[in-house]
């Protein structure tokens, strides 16, 4: 049904907008799905799939902005195509600066909306699959002792076992054996690999 | 006064009494016997002595002359001669009479004693001198005998002549020369009888003379002295009066004084006085010396002084009393105007608080008076000669004391008749005072020149005080009107300037000599005469403060004066206080916040349009991007194989839904657009129309459109709100203006002209531009627009602005090109519409 696996999400407290916006991008072939409030539309939501939406900001204020927030404190990262109104630069700009992906103005063309639904999902997809990596590594990470866990960091700290040992009050033997299973857990066979990993997570910095 | 001796004089009657065969006067009778001269001699001696009896002083000596001339032929002598020795020239006998028989030599008037020493000797004694021959004479009178010798005499008797048993006064010589001749002691004390009668005579003589004399001096005396004479009997108790006396008391030459007559006279007052000094000199001997009043017949009051003594008779009693008097009146008034001129003096020194001296610096002296003690803190002790004026020198400060030193010398050298001097003095018991001085040198007196001065002195410290309090005063004040910023004029009743301060002066940029005098209108406005709302003639007419805003063209500043004022102590108007503010930066300040606030209000219009025009764009803007989006999706799926028209209907249905909503946006737009509330007042039209102008007025110039305003003042006003006009009045006229734009500047003129209908007030504004479209009414449309920028809505607010004060508004093109907008408004009723 959808054409690059995404659901365009639609919010725009004029209804008969959402009628006509839903009907546009479906005939492109899109997955859209409409609402006319942020409560109606948080409820429906699913993070999981890769979506993004077009948000009407000249909504009554502070419920679009609000919801941006609010998804970025809840680490939602779902990209926001905002539509302006004439006069609402000042806003847009607060959009902008805020982390939205798009904005485009009334009356929306239909070519641009498309366009900047398409680049939204990618970015949606991308954004998915990191996560997902992450969330992968997150689990290997967590199955870590926490012995394998202080080795780990220092091993990325860029120490020598002897010195790893020093510092952990233990043989040089163990932090070996701790070390090879760290590398193990994690699924790298690399030192380097092991390195960008640890960054990836943000650990040693 | 001379003592007058009038002692009578005896005359002694001959011893001899001659029998009946006396015969007096026959002198010539040969004598044939020694009885018949003695008889001759006899009768010579009684005839001489009676004659000499009562002989006036005059005749003495005549008949003295007479006399020895008979002794002489009679007893056959030859020189008989009178010595008298005078008081004057005591060593000397003076020769008085000389008879000599014949030629022969004289003997020289005088004789000193040193010729007859022996026989000046016995004369002096009182004994006779005979000689009858030199030869006889004593060894002692040699020298006398020389000198006979030399003289010729041969035989001489000299009788020494005395008066009244006091000592000789002189000798009666009776000498021979041609022969000796014997004196019988008979003869010689007939002739000493004889003597003595020459005597008596020449002493009586003297005396009278000397009487003569005496009252001559006494008299002349008198008479240049203006005294009177008089002399009291005390036993009968009248007085004796000279004539001068006599009209010194007012008596007639012939009148009795008596004491009673002489007690009316005095004064009663004075009475006792008199009397005492009388008694006590009756009595004691001592002088009398008395001042007393009389009081004339006439009434006049006279004062008089009498002075004399008692002459006592030798037994003690007060036997005369003898004095003079004189008329002592004008003396008298004299000291009684200068007792009274003195006590003037010393109550004008006293009223005046003035401190009285004088210095004699001849004499070493001064005086002070209390106040003058007082005043310089002379102690009491300080009074011996000059160290009053020491202690006083000492005490003037030091830095005033060498010029008061340089006055006083120019005084006492005459270069200045007076000082008048102020001068710190140090008190000894008050500090610090100021004195003011004056002082003079004296009249010279009778003493002759002399150096002295006399002056008052007066404490003035407080009027000093006093005086510099009032300086500083004055100054204080003269510096806080100096430091007012406002220029001040104190005027007088004719405008003219009377005083300034200082920022006035900087004002006019003149000497202060050029703006005093002058009329305050010349100065400030330029003109001979007060200006049209002069606010110091207002003042002057209704006595209150009056205000007028000028603008001073000499400085380009704009004033606002205010006048006050100014009354005398009867409360009429004297002048007036003419104050003066620098209003230019208020003014300025007022001018701009007014344009502000027209520029608010412009840009308020302005920014409605604006406004409305956002929420117009966002109304309109729902609908529209409804129908687009609508349109678009259609489209694709009409492409789509096959296509979905039942998808399609749905949206077109939609699509019509969204066009009537737009339909109503602009519905609710107009409304939107009405004027809101409006407050009708009676409004001049043109005052109006010169708000706007005024506004836009550099706008106007910038586009080089010429406004030809044509509106009579005196139409009646209409009934408006003055925002709403002032807004379609600017539409109209911004909108000609535009038109215009393309025109070259000649030909952008907009005509604003008005007509009276009936009751209602048709204006229209005419300009020469691009003119109207064929379809007129489309201008009154919303969005109708032939501007770039423009919105379209001027227009439809104008109407909505008319409609709302029940007006018409439309347009006409212009026969000579360009378009007429004309608005009709009814007149405003006398009653107010609200």
């Amino acid at each position: 049904m959808s054409t690059s696996g995404g659901i365009v999400y639609i919010l725009d407290d004029e209804p008969e907008m959402v009628k006509a916006l839903m009907r546009l991008l479906r005939a492109r072939r899109f997955e859209a799905r409409g609402f006319t409030s942020v409560r109606t539309f948080l409820e429906a939501y699913r993070p999981e799939n890769s979506a993004c939406l077009v948000l009407d900001v000249a909504m009554p204020e502070l419920e679009g902005l609000e919801l941006q927030r609010h998804l970025t404190h809840q680490g939602i990262l779902l990209p926001i195509i905002f539509v302006t109104g004439h006069g609402d630069i000042p806003m847009s700009v607060r959009a902008i600066k805020a982390g939205a992906t798009d904005f485009l103005t009334k009356p929306v063309d239909a070519a641009a909306l498309v366009q900047a639904v398409r680049t939204a999902l990618q970015v949606a997809e991308i954004q998915r699959r990191e996560a997902a990596e992450i969330a992968a590594l997150k689990a290997r990470l967590a199955s870590l002792t926490l012995r394998q866990l202080e080795v780990l960091k220092h091993v990325v700290a860029g120490q020598l076992n002897k010195q790893i040992a020093f510092d952990l009050g233990t043989g040089e033997q163990n932090v070996k054996l701790h070390r090879a299973q760290v590398m193990k857990k994690m699924g790298v066979d690399s030192l380097a690999d092991l390195v960008r990993v640890a960054e990836r997570l943000g650990i040693g910095k | 006064m001379a003592r007058c001796q009038l002692s009578s004089i005896e005359v002694g009657r001959p011893k001899i009494v001659l029998g009946s065969r006396l015969r007096i006067g026959m002198e010539n009778i040969e004598p044939n016997s020694e009885l018949e001269e003695r008889l001759r001699f006899e009768t010579l001696i009684v005839d001489l002595s009676s004659k000499f009896v009562n002989l006036p002083a005059d005749d003495v000596d005549r008949e003295i002359m007479d006399a020895q001339r008979r002794i002489c032929k009679l007893l056959d002598l030859d020189l008989l001669a009178f010595w008298q020795w005078r008081d004057e020239a005591p060593g000397s006998f003076t020769l008085t009479h000389l008879y000599s028989a014949k030629e022969g030599p004289l003997p020289p008037g005088q004789l000193s004693q040193e010729d007859f020493p022996w026989v000046r000797k016995q004369l002096a004694a009182g004994h006779i001198v005979v000689v009858v021959s030199l030869d006889k004479l004593p060894p002692e009178a040699s020298r006398d005998q020389e000198t006979s010798r030399q003289l010729g005499i041969k035989s001489n008797l000299s009788l020494p002549l005395s008066v009244g048993g006091g000592p000789p006064i002189g000798a009666f010589c009776l000498n021979t020369t041609r022969a000796e001749r014997d004196w019988p002691d008979a003869l010689v004390k007939r002739l000493q009888l004889l003597a003595q009668i020459f005597t008596n005579a020449l002493a009586r003589k003297r005396a009278e003379k000397d009487l003569r004399e005496s009252e001559e001096r006494l008299s002349l005396a008198t008479a240049s002295a203006e005294v009177g004479l008089w002399v009291l009997d005390c036993r009968t108790g009248v007085f004796w009066a000279t004539e001068e006396a006599r009209a010194i008391f007012g008596y007639s030459p012939d009148e009795i004084i008596s004491m009673e007559h002489f007690k009316a006279s005095v004064h009663p007052e004075d009475w006792c006085f008199v009397q005492e000094s009388l008694d006590r000199s009756v009595l004691a001997g001592e002088s009398v010396n008395v001042e007393y009043r009389i009081r004339l017949r006439d009434g006049r009051t006279r004062w008089i002084s009498s002075r004399g003594r008692t002459c006592f008779t030798p037994g003690g009693e007060a036997d005369r009393v003898m004095g003079v008097s004189n008329d002592i009146t004008n003396r008298k008034n004299a000291e009684e105007a200068l007792r009274a001129s003195e006590a003037r003096l010393a109550a004008g020194i006293d009223l005046a608080g003035l401190g009285y001296y004088e210095v004699d610096y001849d004499g070493g002296t001064c005086f002070l008076d209390d106040r003058f003690r007082d005043i310089c803190g002379v102690p009491p002790g300080v009074i011996q000669g000059l160290q009053p004026l020491e202690f006083w020198l000492e005490h003037v400060h030091p830095d005033d004391r060498q010029s008061l030193l340089d006055e006083r010398q120019n005084l006492h050298d005459g270069k200045i008749d007076r000082i008048s001097a102020e001068y710190r003095y140090l008190h000894p018991a008050r500090g610090l005072r100021w004195i003011h001085h004056l002082a003079r040198m004296a009249v010279l007196s009778a003493t002759g020149p002399g150096v002295r001065t006399f002056g008052v002195v007066r404490d003035i410290t407080e009027t000093r005080q006093l005086a510099e309090q009032l300086q500083s005063a004055a100054e204080e004040w003269q510096t806080t009107f100096d430091s007012i910023n406002d220029q001040i004029m104190i005027l007088n009743r004719e405008s003219r300037i009377l005083r300034v301060n200082a920022a006035t002066v900087r004002f006019f940029g003149l000497p202060v000599e050029r703006i005093v005098g002058s009329v305050c209108c010349t100065l400030l406005h330029g003109t001979g005469y007060p200006i049209d709302g002069c606010p110091c003639q207002k003042t002057f007419q209704s006595g209150l403060n009056s205000r007028l805003e000028v603008f001073h063209a000499g400085s380009g500043k704009w004033l606002v004066l205010s006048t006050d004022p100014i009354r005398n102590a009867a409360g009429d108007i004297i002048g007036a206080v003419h104050v003066a503010r620098d209003i230019t930066e208020a003014k300025r300040a007022e001018r701009e916040t007014q344009e502000l606030r027209d520029n608010l209000i412009h840009l308020t219009r302005v920014n409605t349009m604006s406004v409305l025009s956002g929420s117009l764009a966002h109304e309109l803007n729902q609908p529209l991007g409804i129908i687009l989006t609508n349109a678009q999706a259609a489209q694709d799926l009409l492409l789509q194989e096959p296509p979905d028209v039942a998808e399609v209907q749905s949206i077109l249905t939609d699509i019509v839904a969204a066009d009537r909503r737009a339909g109503e946006v602009i519905g609710r737009l107009r409304v939107l657009l009405k004027p809101g509330h409006i407050s009708l007042q009676p409004l001049p039209l043109k005052e109006i129309f010169d708000d706007v102008l005024r506004l836009i007025n550099a706008d106007l110039i910038g586009r080089a459109v010429k406004v030809v305003c044509e509106l009579d003042p005196n139409l009646p006003p209409i009934a408006g709100d003055r925002v709403q006009l002032q807004q379609l009045v600017l539409n109209l006229i911004l909108n000609g203006a535009d038109a215009m734009a393309a025109n070259e500047p000649a030909r952008r003129r907009l005509f604003i002209r008005s007509e009276l209908h009936k009751d209602r007030l048709c204006t229209s504004v005419q300009d020469e531009g691009c003119g109207l479209p064929t379809n007129v009414e489309q201008l009154f449309q919303p969005f109708y627009t032939t501007k770039t920028q423009g919105l379209g809505m001027g227009l439809v607010i104008c109407r909505s602005i008319i409609d709302a004060h029940q007006g018409r508004l439309w347009a006409e093109p212009r026969p000579e090109g360009g378009a007429v907008f004309c608005f009709e408004l009814p007149i405003a009723e006398s009653t107010e519409e609200r």
